[in-house]
């Protein structure tokens, strides 16, 4: 073993007794050598930001001291500490490591061990040379036997996205098989631009103040904008919560239609409507076919901008199928009542209406039938384009709905590349490109054809991954089935700065520096765009950590890639040129930015939003206009119909918006499970990201993820809220903490996505999850041939109390294998 | 029972080879030797006394019970890893004195505190040593070379550092090795965590008054 565990320390000299010692600077046996301490960062606080906000860092003597909320952000969270608390946290991944059954047996060693086998601490370049050869084998045999998949938000940064990183590295090998769409949208980006043209759920929407000055209601369909507005993929500008501060000023009136009562529906003292999970649909139709049967669609508007109208118009009336969706026929799929229903429906047209949707209900199977039926509905009501009317599919992030600043873009200067063709590609040989939630399929059938969006493809047989800034055994749901098909992998390479699950079920671990301890720049607001900030190294990296930037280099360096790779570029060179290109941009805008070493100093720039950017109307320009401004459809038009998708021939997503019941849910005749499963986003995190660091005091009931169940509920299974109680289906089980709480309907509980995957017996089928990672229960189908997105939404469980002595939660503490 | 006073040059031994102990994983060649051995190096001056005898054969034991060195090496690198090096992430059991002050953050003001400490002798950790400098294994090792240059230096003042030092380590190892004794499955840390807290009690009497 010495030989392989390289660490740089002797321990024969540790453990020898030292000789007697003459004068101080001698003192240097085992663990001290002589000489000063190296330099530390100067003292006093440092700008600094994250995904969860921007922050003044007080640093003494190389170290974060505290952390205060930049000033400029009119809503700080409390998740702020996390940011530091990720490089302090205890669960950090410290030193190149590699699975002990991996390092003594190659690759494909024992993948069934994974999770349980221990790590043995390695020297960077031990670890380098054998991710080096992996990648040398695998390349060898074929670009195809590579996955870079990698998905997930990646390290923070807008310099260096970890991902282009790694996929730059591997195009330059020779190239690998990447993922397509994500977790988040993905029904939602394959279904729109068949609907609009465009994936529509991002960039910038209507804006808050043109609601605020013209909407009368305003409705929230499975939307929590004051949840996932904490977050962003740069720096989030948290300028929602003003927003909703603004309407409960104005009282404006809203709807809320969700499971949940959230806090957006209390600020605003809305009306609640409990929707039954998964019948949204139902819901739109039922509407529909009241606006249809009451004269209150907007037939002008719907014969001027849409096509299609007719044949859904036969659909919801019942002249096709023979079933009229009527209000009576939604509100037993939906438990909202008829009249409600048709109330609804009136109410929509009786004034300026905007209707706003989150991404739940397209996270579900048939997921893309919502997103449309949801545009049709707007299409309906006839107020798309006009000022605080119409849709919105993109309020609960990144506070889509603030003013532009006038402000150069923010790009980078890091390209992924195109593959350098070293071997032909065989279509055999399968796809470069899955969707990115098909992984385990792509695991379980290399070879065999799957359909993708009109397409049919081949899974390519893969035998390493190598991932980075994202953590799979979160993300992707059936928890069971997907680690009986991580086995597959021969090789699976983690570069993260935390012991996740996923990390924990790696060959070999690179310890990757968190944004305090490297060079960087990010924007503030992805869509408000109102500063840039410089990401200066606040702390050195600790323990063994790099940047991902020169862990790539030093794998470029193995792989005969450099200076290639880096094109002799350190990153504050590639910093200097984001922001070069910025100031090209600002010079053509006449817009005023200093000089680099000017921002570098203050560590931000900021730009103004005029007040002509405060108002705002999506599609303003298609209504004025639908021939000299059509949609990139191919009628130009609002499909309602879509001719393309009707070619596909799908019988999972039909050629109109359509309801098509799943395959399980509450509404079922027979069904195993009473209890709907709500996988939502998390209050306190960025998916996984903080549940390793002390913001886990902030949520954790009985240190374990908060399951929130309703009063009924609860007290038909003698549960009271702090208890442990044990969420199970036949895909899974885990443990967790109850919420009792009227604010969930009936039926529903919610046990939110992102906590750590915990077995008590790891790589064991139907392991018991000690923590709560709810992607245990969720099953692994895809919404559709259309979109082969995730159906996390599907899913049907039940809930007992836990009687046991409940196991220590080991995720956070001992792994199972000490 | 009442503690019993040590020859400093033995109690600086034993200080250094539980710096190793808790520094980093053992490594097959060292397990090796204690297997040939029979027992631990400096600590087995411990032996005659009941208390430290009882701690040592546990964690020999433990050491012994996985059959072979390698096995028992896999065994404890598992366990250091889950402990001491992230893979767990429970501060409680970390060798690290900032883990066991305040809110449990790591990188706090003991690091601080060490950092000057360490350069006031003109030291630094080792290279290759990357752990904060309030690491367990560093204040041992601290305290050993203290300890030694005390000891064999006539003009040598380190009393009251040595004193100083031994009262911190004192005042936050319990908390570790109790810790320990609630998630060390290996059996072999453990026990050595509840020895070295009760040698720093022992060696209390030999720096409690100015020299």
């Amino acid at each position: 073993m010495s030989a392989i565990t390289t660490t740089g320390l002797s321990r024969r000299r540790f453990l020898s007794a030292a000789g007697t010692l003459a004068v101080t600077s001698a003192l240097t046996p085992g663990l001290l050598g002589a000489g000063a301490a190296g330099a530390a960062a100067a003292d006093g606080e440092i700008l600094s930001c994250s995904n969860f906000g921007a922050f003044w860092a007080k640093v003494a003597a190389g170290r974060v001291v505290g952390v205060r909320p930049w000033e400029g952000d009119p809503h700080p969270i409390p998740t702020i500490e996390g940011a530091v608390d990720l490089a302090y946290s205890a669960s950090r991944i410290r030193y190149p490591m590699v699975r002990r059954a991996y390092l003594e047996k190659g690759p494909g060693a024992s993948p069934e061990t994974r999770g349980a086998d221990d790590f043995v601490r390695v020297s960077w370049d031990k670890a380098l040379d054998l991710v080096a050869a992996e990648i040398k084998r695998c390349a060898a045999i074929g670009p195809w036997s590579i996955y870079t998949g990698s998905y997930g938000w990646g390290h923070f940064g807008r310099l260096f996205n970890s991902q282009t990183g790694l996929r730059r590295l591997f195009n330059m090998m020779g190239g690998s098989v990447n993922s397509s769409s994500n977790y988040s949208k993905a029904a939602i980006e394959a279904i729109m631009p068949y609907v609009l043209g465009q994936i529509d759920a991002e960039g910038p929407q209507t804006s808050h103040q043109t609601i605020l000055e013209n909407t009368d209601l305003i409705v929230f369909w499975a939307s929590d904008p004051l949840k996932d507005n904490h977050i962003s993929t740069n720096v989030p500008d948290h300028g929602e919560y003003g927003w909703f501060e603004a309407m409960k000023k104005a009282g404006k009136k809203a709807i809320f239609i969700d499971p949940l009562k959230t806090e957006g529906c209390k600020i605003l003292g809305a009306e609640w409507l409990p929707v039954r999970p998964h019948s949204d649909v139902a819901l739109a139709l039922g509407i529909a076919h009241t606006l249809i049967t009451e004269n209150l669609a907007d037939k002008k508007f719907l014969a001027e901008y849409t096509t299609g109208w007719e044949i859904f118009f036969d659909y919801v009336t019942g002249k096709k199928d023979g079933v009229a969706k009527t209000a009576e026929w939604a509100a037993e799929k939906t438990e909202i009542p008829a009249d409600t229903i048709r109330d609804l429906a009136r109410r929509l047209v009786k004034g300026r209406t905007m209707l706003v949707s989150g991404w739940t209900p397209q996270r579900q199977q048939h997921g893309e039938q919502f997103p449309w039926a949801f545009v049709t509905l707007a299409a309906m009501v006839g107020q798309i384009g006009l000022p605080g009317g119409g849709f919105c599919q993109r309020y609960h992030l990144d506070n889509a709905g603030a003013p532009q600043a006038d402000s150069p873009a923010l790009s980078s200067t890091m390209q992924a590349g195109k593959r350098k063709e070293t071997m032909p590609w065989p279509k055999e040989k399968g796809t470069d490109t899955i969707p990115c939630a098909r992984i385990v399929d792509m695991l379980m059938n290399p070879g065999k054809t799957y359909e993708h969006n009109g397409k049919t493809w081949v899974y390519p047989d893969v035998k390493m991954t190598y991932w980075v800034g994202g953590n799979p055994l979160h993300h992707h749901q059936d928890r069971n089935r997907q680690i009986a098909a991580w086995k597959k992998f021969e090789t699976i390479v983690i570069q993260d700065f935390q012991w996740t699950a996923s990390a924990r079920f790696a060959d070999i671990v690179l310890p990757a520096a968190t944004s305090l301890e490297r060079e960087d720049m990010e924007g503030l607001g992805v869509v408000t765009r109102k500063a840039f900030f410089a990401v200066r190294k606040v702390i050195e990296p600790l323990y063994e950590a790099k940047s991902d930037y020169a862990i790539f280099q030093m794998l470029a360096e193995k792989l005969g890639l450099e200076p290639a790779y880096s094109e002799g570029k350190t990153e504050l060179d590639r910093v200097k040129e984001v922001y070069a290109a910025a100031m090209e941009q600002a010079k053509t805008k006449k817009i005023a930015m200093p000089d680099f070493d000017e921002f570098w100093k203050k560590g931000i720039v900021e730009f103004a939003t005029p007040e002509k950017n405060l108002r705002r109307t999506k599609y303003d320009k298609f209504r004025q206009d639908p021939l000299l401004n059509p949609l990139p459809t191919p009628s130009g038009k609002i499909e309602i119909f879509s001719k393309t998708i009707e070619k596909f021939g799908y019988d999972d997503c039909p050629p109109h918006p359509t309801w098509l019941e799943p395959i399980e849910w509450l509404g079922a005749k027979e069904k195993k499970y009473p209890l709907h499963v709500n996988s939502s986003h998390p209050d306190y995190r960025l998916h996984s990201q903080l549940n390793g660091t002390k913001v886990r005091s902030l949520y954790a009931v009985a240190e374990r993820e908060p399951c929130t169940i309703n009063t009924a509920d609860a007290a038909a299974r003698g549960i009271k809220s702090g208890d442990v109680v044990r969420v199970f289906n036949d895909r899974g089980q885990c443990l967790a903490g109850a919420v009792v709480t009227d604010d969930i309907r009936p039926g529903v509980i919610q046990l939110q996505e992102g906590g750590w995957y915990d077995p008590i017996v790891a790589g064991e089928p139907n392991a018991l999850c000690r923590y709560g990672d709810v992607n245990v229960l969720t099953p692994d189908i895809p919404t559709s041939r259309l979109a082969q997105g995730t159906s996390a939404h599907t899913c049907m469980a039940d809930v007992e109390k836990f009687k046991a002595e409940p196991p220590k939660v080991m995720v956070f503490s001992t792994p199972t294998n000490a | 029972m009442t503690s019993r006073r040590y020859d400093p040059a033995a109690l600086a031994d034993c200080f250094a080879e539980l710096a190793g102990v808790f520094g980093a994983p053992l490594e097959t060649s060292d397990v090796a030797r204690l297997f040939e051995t029979g027992g631990f190096d400096a600590l087995a001056v411990l032996a005659d006394d009941p208390r430290h005898a009882a701690d040592l054969a546990a964690a020999f034991a433990a050491l012994v019970a996985a059959g072979t060195a390698e096995a028992a090496t896999s065994r404890l690198n598992a366990a250091y890893c889950g402990l001491f090096l992230g893979l767990g992430g429970d501060s409680s059991t970390l060798p690290i004195e900032s883990a066991h002050r305040g809110d449990g953050r790591l990188f706090q003001e003991p690091v601080e505190v060490m950092s000057d400490l360490l350069a006031a002798h003109g030291l630094r950790p080792a290279e290759g040593f990357v752990e904060p400098a309030d690491h367990l294994s560093l204040e041992l090792a601290l305290l050993e070379q203290l300890i030694r240059l005390e000891t064999c230096l006539v003009d040598a003042d380190e009393h009251a550092t040595i004193r100083a030092l031994r009262l911190r380590l004192a005042d936050w190892t319990p908390g570790f090795a109790a810790a320990l004794a609630r998630a060390d499955r290996s059996g072999f840390y453990a026990p050595l965590a509840r020895l070295l807290v009760r040698l720093l009690d022992d060696a209390e009497p030999h720096f409690a008054t100015a020299a």
